[in-house]
């Protein structure tokens, strides 16, 4: 299955009946002269995979900081679990679990000692999660090593560990898969997926296109600080144009055929076929039926016909080349 | 059996832990070698050293140096005492209130929603366990030594025995409390560390003796310390004359601003 229909497939079973972990209206942090978030109305729907992608530098960081109660917002409002923050930001956080950019422990205490402090400072039953929490991970056999001798990996899943001391039902996750490896990064998928299907919220920042693309059901696209699109990734990618590629006997008369049709935006070159560009309203598989049938009908011998939904890469990058050229 | 275990388990049988967060700011502390070894040798290991070099001057030479106990050797003790724990109370002091930050830790501390005056709170019974266990254990070897090789010394009563410990006591929290103070303050160990030893070893002394200064001296955290000394104990000389009101006066602002210094930086800043 491709990135494309695994996203369709997740979007089908993703929420309708929206009840939201995170919202927030109208939320803005400046530094100084600059401008970190803009205004940002950001809705993360319960029991999903969430992505807030963007470039480096988009103010992915600082809305995360904002939601956890580290720095304070300048304007706007937040909610976290139903919970006004900084107001209720006790109770708010009390079944969120969080890493922001990367995690970081006291390096002369043990993995085990490192949570048990991070356990103090939560209610007293996450004592009792520690255990779970560390073989979930698969640090059990590590625990009592200093985290000093820990790799990168091991730190990540540390961290990992120490948002699960919360029992949470939103986990934030500012750029995890950040110094993984490829099979660290395999594992961290299947991790997250899993935490959903018990019903968890995750909320994970990225500017990996293909890695939000892969873990997540849905995605808010951020850029210089604003949320430019919001939606589930079968939605978002819907929004744009698709394509199909076309191989025949004759793609010069092909091309005169298709120009024709009224879906078709754009009709190219691409290598020996022709990539046959949709508007937002041409349905691929429709499109690509009725395309096979016109020409086909004209006595053209058809040998390709491959619809190609955008990526969430595509989206990203028209969605943002379009805001450069605005500007 | 059934009473006891109903006390320390939750309903769902979760272990109940009293005071988990000065425990989980004791486990930070005293996991710290380096620090922890500092310490000691600046209390326990300071005072092992003093009596056991006043043992050996007094066997190579009874007849110049006195015997290693009695009552001058016990005002010296606390004398140096009060300068040497004060530096470890201070560096406790420090590292309790910048090591989170330095280590990032707070941030994470931060995010599980528990307040940051909780957790700034909770350094400080930790710090003080700590600093008054080693004051302890130093006192009670001091007194042994005091007693057992008094000879034909005169030994200190019981009076300025218990005095001299509660004053010691005061004077090594005091510094942790400076120290907890600035470090949250600074955010930063090292800065903060080099601030006090500058101010305790050498401006504070510095401007005890400058009798210039009349009146102005009260102000200082040190005189008002030396005002509460136990009469009789070396030191005399860092006395400035002052009530006993000013100087509870002096010791409560300096503690109190201290501890509010700390606590509001520890609220305010990013994590």
């Amino acid at each position: 299955m491709d990135l494309a229909s695994e996203a369709i497939a997740r979007a089908r079973a993703y929420p309708q009946a929206m009840d939201f972990v995170v919202e927030t209206r109208g939320l803005t942090k400046r530094f100084g002269e600059r401008l970190a978030v803009d205004s940002v109305d950001l809705q993360v729907p319960r029991g999903s995979a969430f992505g807030y992608l963007g470039p480096n530098g988009a103010g992915k960081t600082t809305l995360i900081r904002m939601l956890l109660g580290l720095t304070r917002a300048t304007a706007g409002e937040m909610r976290v679990l139903g919970k006004p923050v900084p107001a209720r930001r006790a109770e708010a956080l009390k079944r969120v679990g969080a890493i922001v950019e990367e995690p970081r422990f006291h390096n002369h205490l043990t993995g085990r000692e490192n949570l048990w402090i991070v356990a103090a400072a939560r209610e007293p039953a996450a004592h009792a999660r520690i255990e779970g929490a560390l073989a979930r991970v698969g640090l059990a056999d590590r625990a009592d090593e200093r985290v000093r001798s820990y790799s990168q990996g091991m730190r990540q899943r540390l961290g990992v560990a120490r948002c699960l001391l919360a029992d949470p039902e939103l986990l934030i996750l500012d750029e995890p898969t950040n110094g993984l490896d490829p099979a660290g990064i395999q594992e961290f998928r299947v991790f997250v997926r899993d935490l959903v299907a018990e019903g968890r919220t995750v909320l994970l920042s990225s500017h990996l296109l293909g890695e939000v693309e892969r873990i997540c059901d849905a995605v808010a696209i951020v850029d210089r600080g604003r949320i430019v699109a919001q939606g589930s990734i079968a939605d978002l990618a819907a929004r744009e144009a698709s394509s199909i590629l076309v191989g025949c006997d004759d793609s010069v008369r092909a091309r005169e055929l298709i120009v024709s049709l009224g879906q078709v935006t754009r009709v190219e070159p691409d290598g020996d076929a022709l990539r046959v560009l949709l508007g937002q309203n041409g349905a691929l598989e429709t499109s690509a039926a009725e395309i096979n049938r016109l020409l086909v009908g004209a006595g053209l011998a058809v040998h390709r016909l491959e619809p190609q939904h955008a990526s969430l890469e595509q989206t990203f990058l028209d969605i943002t080349t379009r805001l450069e050229d605005v500007a | 059996m059934t009473t006891i275990a109903a006390e320390t388990t939750t309903a769902a049988g979760v272990p109940r832990l009293p005071f988990r967060l000065p425990r989980a700011e004791l486990l930070k502390l005293r996991t710290r070698r380096g620090l922890m070894v500092t310490a000691a040798l600046l209390t326990v290991g300071a005072t092992i050293i003093m009596f056991v070099a006043f043992e050996l001057f007094h066997l190579s030479n009874s007849a110049k140096y006195g015997p290693a106990g009695g009552l001058d050797r016990f005002s010296r003790w606390v004398f140096i005492l009060s300068q040497l724990g004060s530096i470890a109370g201070a560096l406790i002091g420090a590292s309790m209130g910048a090591d989170d930050l330095g280590a990032g830790v707070f941030r994470e501390l931060v995010v599980t929603g528990r307040s940051r005056a909780a957790l700034y709170f909770a350094r400080i019974p930790a710090g003080l366990a700590v600093i008054w266990s080693l004051l302890a254990g130093a006192f009670a070897i001091a007194t042994v030594f005091t007693v057992a090789l008094a000879g034909s010394a005169p030994t200190p009563s019981a009076q300025l025995i218990v005095e001299s410990g509660l004053w010691l006591g005061m004077t090594l929290g005091l510094a942790f409390l400076l120290g907890l103070g600035l470090g949250s303050l600074l955010g930063s160990r090292a800065p903060t560390i080099a601030i006090l030893f500058a101010w305790v070893l050498i401006l504070e002394p510095l401007l005890t003796h400058i009798s210039a200064l009349g009146s102005a001296r009260e102000a200082l955290l040190s005189a008002a310390d030396w005002k509460l000394a136990p009469a009789g104990l070396i030191g005399d000389r860092l006395r400035v004359p002052m009530s006993l009101g000013v100087s509870l006066l002096v010791i409560a602002i300096w503690a109190l601003t201290s501890v509010v210094v700390g606590l509001r930086r520890t609220q305010t800043r990013d994590a």
